[in-house]
């Protein structure tokens, strides 16, 4: 089976349009001017001050060159620079080592050869001003604008590559990411700012940053909000036959309206949105510092995927994902002496997910009595607070020798469920499943040495030993050291370790079909790298090697049928569960490779600036012995950068590309394609050009144009994608034209081709232009579109719930009267009698299935079951109409196609042999 | 036959055990804040690297050789029940201590109490002071400090980049992770100071 989908050739080329208006009280750096004609060569001063401080390698200011790890500090001029939006834009196109993937929802994030698609970034630590995004219900972290930041606030981005659990720990093994904001001096004043992409996409932010004195002591105060809202463009999709619905034995259903056609695809107009509101305050009086966030996230991807809309409607507006996420983080620091400094910081957060899939195939809804559409409704929510309590011991007070310790204790909530309602009348119609309650804790305690006994050699080792409900504790080390033999050269070796204790899903999500994670170890990664760093005056020139080893990865584990057996014989599943999955320590990944940057400046001014990043890497995926590359995770990947500054009221002018090389989709291996399917390499080249407004003090702009050369990525799209899939080999529609090496047909943006949803919330249209920058931003915070008011996770019986506003050209649920017929428990009438009866009823839409009680099948010993059952089953679900009325659903034709005669006992009336072939 | 999928919802119970941790929580961190608000004044760029940049720009400044001499004496100030100032100052000795040179020149270091910013020209111009650095706590001494030193040969330099627009000749502030030296260009007159264009060019200008 060969599922492909991609759009027009003419999609490859897409406009990005930029306009930006900005006023800032800040002052400008200002340029001397001198006639003395003895200029002196300044590379040696230049050399310092382009040496990169970070903060997040060991949590303490240090020069780059001599941090525990290879980093990268992406700052907020770089971003207006090289026109960059969001900070996945940042990471491609700016950052050493590190890559996203976006599947145009949330992107999977990468480094150094190592991706794991759709794990939410939960291998990577986002922090924002030192605050741990990941939450614990799925360890997701948002890369791409459900960061939710709003970004003209970001100062700098630091990219620590590596295990970092030795000051963090859990989810820093790819590496830490800690987006820092601009401090009240760095953003005085009023800030407007509004950009969009014409037709695409619009944003609106509005801020200010003040210092002035309360209580005779200085108060810093930066506070923004922002407004991202982007629909389309529209997408086209090469139609696929989704083959017949194995319960209505009708042709495959995918969309609610209009007859059954069995194909999905097309223009995709409706279902590609993202609106994303935040607010960020952060205020600093003396010692104490406190932050807030706040954003919500509303996307909705215009395809279906493994991971995303796997059983929904095509281009349906109404299937979306929504985050929602608020913290409040307090800090305060104390100098107790020269040589003792304490911190303390309090944080609570609470983060829930919401995911409506519309579906309108009945054999996905697999429960009778279903109108012809039913929702699948996710919610999950989870809050976690605690306290972080450092002391740091300067002990000689010159920083050569610098003691840290650390303890760190969370309190955590997480709680999910599904419905499954009746899309017409929002009825429950089962109870909920998937339902997770779970409160633990973890407790992390951390040591870090620094020596630095000359001003050439340095060292730094540490420990953390994290403690969490139901796990033994992980100890992570780190060892680095650093030597600087010649002036202006570094040569860095670290040892690292990190883990990822498993998400709260992957402890105690069970359903139907997924059984409950037993004895899951927290997943681990081992890395050693070493690195060769060169100043020469304005340039920079860095090569490194590394080798990692992962272990535990936590994955979807699809049972065997001899598993599935053994979980049906012991309960865990039911007897037509075929295909069920547990998470399970799955497999484990060796990887190395090098990576390399070069970057520089020239000119008086450093007018002219320029960069190359690059990373090659091997990486293998190891499961029972059987190694393979890895799925998604490019091998090679790299940037590159020019810009020049003609300065004064002249533009800066830049370019910036993006290589990501030949990868597998993200099915290349479990969806049984033959040849194994490539997105092919991608180039992004991005054009900016920015500068002030002439005669217009504090204004400014910026425009961008980009190019991208492939029009496919990494990710399968279509209903035929799994298991299912490959048991019923359907037609597919040979492609427009040919993909090279199989297919990896997620879409790419039409140019020009953007149509207005229908769906719009939030402010209505914005009016580019300086003048309304301001009064923009005032709207914006009056809108109230921020709403974080939380939701509790109360999992429901079946049954009916307010009726939703149904369109009048969307089908309605199935006659009632029908519906009660085959729904009724117990039936006293044999299974072809309901099934006449039903067809004798031509509302009904029901009219090809049999409910067998599960006591049809009590005479049966579990062997006869499984034998007999499962070759009939071809799709099998949970009927729970009450709890006591647990049933199968067969599909009465493959049965009687296998030769399968089953008798059944239906209810009281004894045993009734059913002759399948009578269907 | 199918696995049970039954949980209870938090009770309320728990709830308010959540409620009143983070309370307590929040509770004890306000209590330890009140304690004390006076601001720690911490150097944005890392005092090992001020260290160094103080070595390679005293070079730029035309009339540091003049000033200086044959060797160049740096004085560091430290504020009186400072811990940072005083924590900061012994940085600074050691990481000046470990270079070869400063401005070019060889050099010494000492580190003095402020008393008062009269005492302090009295001993940059008694004991030929080519550099001076003040470390943290001094933000209410600063208009005194360039008072003092008008007229007096001395580069003066402060750890902290608030404290050159108030006066002081040169600083360092972290600008998007990156060092940037700022300048004082007014009381870099008023004290001799004299940096090169090609330098000035590299640096924040305040007037």
């Amino acid at each position: 089976m060969t599922v492909r989908a991609w759009r027009s050739r003419r999609a490859k080329a897409f406009l990005v349009a930029s306009l930006v208006a900005g006023t800032s009280a800040s002052v400008p750096g200002t340029a001397r001017a001198d006639d003395d004609p003895k200029a002196s060569d300044t590379s040696d001063l230049e050399a310092l001050l382009g040496e990169t401080v970070v903060t997040t390698a060991s949590k303490a200011s240090e020069s780059s060159s001599v941090a525990p790890g290879t980093s990268t500090v992406v700052t907020a001029e770089d971003f207006r620079r090289y026109g960059v939006r969001s900070l996945d834009e940042a990471i491609n196109f700016l950052a050493l080592g590190v890559v996203t993937s976006n599947p145009l929802r949330i992107v999977d994030i990468g480094a150094r050869g190592v991706m794991l698609p759709n794990d939410n970034g939960d291998h990577v630590l986002l922090l924002i001003d030192g605050h741990h995004v990941n939450e614990p219900m799925f360890g997701s972290a948002r890369f791409e604008r459900g960061l939710g930041m709003p970004f003209e606030m970001i100062d700098r981005v630091e990219v620590i590559l590596g295990p970092g659990a030795v000051l963090y720990g859990s989810n820093a093994m790819l590496g830490v990411v800690n987006v820092i904001t601009k401090r009240a001096k760095d953003w005085k004043g009023v800030h407007a700012v509004v950009d969009g992409e014409p037709g695409k996409s619009i944003r609106a932010l509005a801020g200010f940053g003040h210092e002035f004195a309360l209580f005779g002591t200085k108060l810093e105060l930066t506070a923004g909000a922002e407004y991202y809202d982007h629909s389309g463009p529209t997408m086209f999709y090469v139609p696929q036959y989704g083959g017949v619905d194995t319960f209505t034995l009708e042709p495959a259903r995918y969309r609610r309206f209009g007859p059954p056609t069995g194909w999905w695809g097309g223009f995709a107009s409706e279902s590609y949105y993202t609106k994303v509101p935040s607010a960020y305050v952060r205020a600093k009086l003396g010692d104490l510092e406190v932050a807030v966030h706040g954003k919500t996230y509303l996307r909705s991807a215009p395809y279906r995927t493994r991971y995303t809309n796997n059983f929904g409607d095509f281009d349906e507006p109404k299937s979306y994902e929504l985050d929602r996420e608020l913290f409040v983080d307090a800090r305060y620091k104390i100098t107790l002496s020269p040589v003792v400094r304490l911190s303390i910081r309090g944080y609570a957060d609470t983060f829930d997910f919401q995911n409506e899939r519309v579906v309108s195939q009945a054999a996905a809804c697999f429960t009778l009595g279903t109108s012809k559409t039913c929702d699948f409704y996710t919610q999950a929510a989870s809050q976690w607070g605690g306290v972080e309590a450092q002391g740091t011991f300067d002990w000689f007070q010159n920083e050569s020798f610098v003691t840290l310790l650390g303890v760190d204790g969370r309190l955590r909530h997480g709680g999910s469920k599904t419905d499954q309602l009746d899309y017409a009348t929002s009825t429950a119609l089962a109870s909920s499943f998937g339902v997770v309650n779970r409160d633990d804790y973890l407790l992390g305690g951390y040591l870090q040495q620094t020596w630095q006994p000359t001003n050439k050699i340095a060292f730094n080792a540490g420990a953390r030993l994290d403690g969490a409900r139901g796990f033994d504790p992980v100890l992570n080390p780190r060892i680095a050291g650093s030597v600087k033999p010649w002036d202006g050269g570094t040569i860095k070796v670290v040892y690292s370790e990190a883990f990822r204790t498993p998400s709260m899903v992957e402890l105690d999500y069970q359903n139907p079909i997924q059984i409950l994670s037993k004895d899951l170890r927290p997943e681990k990664v081992r890395s050693i790298e070493a690195s060769v760093e060169e100043r020469f005056g304005s340039q920079r020139v860095l090569f490194g090697l590394f080798r990692s080893w992962w272990s535990n990865l936590v994955e979807q584990h699809v049972l065997s049928d001899a598993e599935t057996t053994d979980a049906i014989v012991r309960g865990e599943l039911a007897l037509t569960s075929y295909g069920a999955a547990q998470f399970r320590n799955v497999s484990s990944i060796d990887n190395f490779g090098f990576n390399g940057t070069y970057e520089g400046s020239l000119g008086s001014a450093r007018q002219f600036r320029y960069g190359v990043n690059a990373t090659g890497t091997v990486a293998r995926r190891n499961e029972s012995g059987t190694k393979r590359p890895l799925a998604v995770a490019p091998q090679m990947f790299g940037n590159a950068r020019v810009s020049y500054d003609f300065q004064g009221p002249w533009p800066t002018v830049a370019v910036a590309a993006s290589y990501v090389g030949r990868r597998p989709a993200d099915r290349a291996y479990d969806g049984g394609w033959v040849p194994l399917p490539y997105a092919d390499p991608q180039l992004e080249v991005r054009a900016t050009i920015s500068g002030p407004f002439p005669f217009v003090k504090g204004l400014a702009y910026r425009a961008t144009a980009g190019y991208a050369v492939a029009d496919t990525g990494p990710y399968v799209v279509g209903p035929g994608q799994g298991r299912f899939g490959d048991l019923f080999p359907y037609p597919v529609l040979r492609p427009r034209r040919p993909v090279p090496d199989g297919a990896a047909p997620l879409l790419r943006p039409r140019p020009g081709s953007g149509r207005t949803m229908r769906i719009r919330r939030g402010p209505a249209l914005f009016v580019i232009g300086t003048a309304s920058a301001v009064v923009l931003g005032v709207g914006l915070a009056a809108t109230g579109c921020l709403d974080l008011t939380p939701i509790e996770i109360v999992p429901k019986e079946a049954g009916p719930k307010p009726k939703r506003d149904v369109g009048p050209d969307e089908v309605d649920g199935g006659d009632p009267s029908c519906l009660a017929c085959v729904q009724r428990p117990n039936a006293e009438l044999g299974c072809a009698d309901e099934i006449a009866t039903c067809v004798a009823d031509p509302k009904c839409n029901l009219t090809y299935q049999c409910v067998i009680e599960e006591q049809c099948f009590e005479e049966f010993s579990q062997e006869d079951k499984i034998r007999c059952g499962f070759p009939c089953v071809e799709r099998a679900g949970v009927v729970s109409l009450t709890d006591k009325t647990i049933g199968l659903i067969l599909t009465v034709v493959k049965c009687a196609e296998n030769g399968c005669q089953v008798p059944c006992h239906i209810g009281d009336g004894g045993v009734a042999p059913i002759d399948f072939d009578g269907f | 036959m199918f696995p049970s999928i039954r949980t209870t919802s938090p009770t309320r119970a728990s709830r308010s055990a959540r409620s009143a941790l983070a309370t307590v929580l929040f509770a004890a961190t306000m209590a330890f804040v009140a304690k004390d608000v006076s601001a720690i004044e911490e150097p944005g760029v890392p005092i090992g690297l001020q260290a160094e940049l103080i070595a390679k720009v005293a070079a730029y400044d035309k009339n540091f050789p003049t000033r200086a001499g044959d060797r160049a004496h740096v004085l560091i100030v430290t504020k009186s029940g400072d811990p940072d100032s005083t924590r900061a100052a012994t940085h600074m000795q050691s990481a000046l201590g470990a270079l070869n040179q400063v401005g070019g020149l060889p050099h010494d270091e000492a580190t003095v109490p402020f008393t008062s910013a009269a005492a302090l020209a009295q001993v940059c111009r008694d004991r030929r002071i080519a550099i001076v650095y003040l470390t943290a706590g001094f933000g209410a001494d600063i208009d005194a400090i360039r008072a003092a030193l008008d007229g007096v040969s001395v580069l003066s330099i402060a750890a902290i980049a608030d404290y050159v627009p108030k006066g002081v000749v040169l600083g360092f502030d972290l600008v998007s992770g990156k060092p940037k030296l700022l300048v004082q260009l007014a009381q870099a007159k008023r004290q001799d100071v004299a940096f090169k264009a090609e330098v000035l060019k590299l640096m924040k200008v305040y007037e």
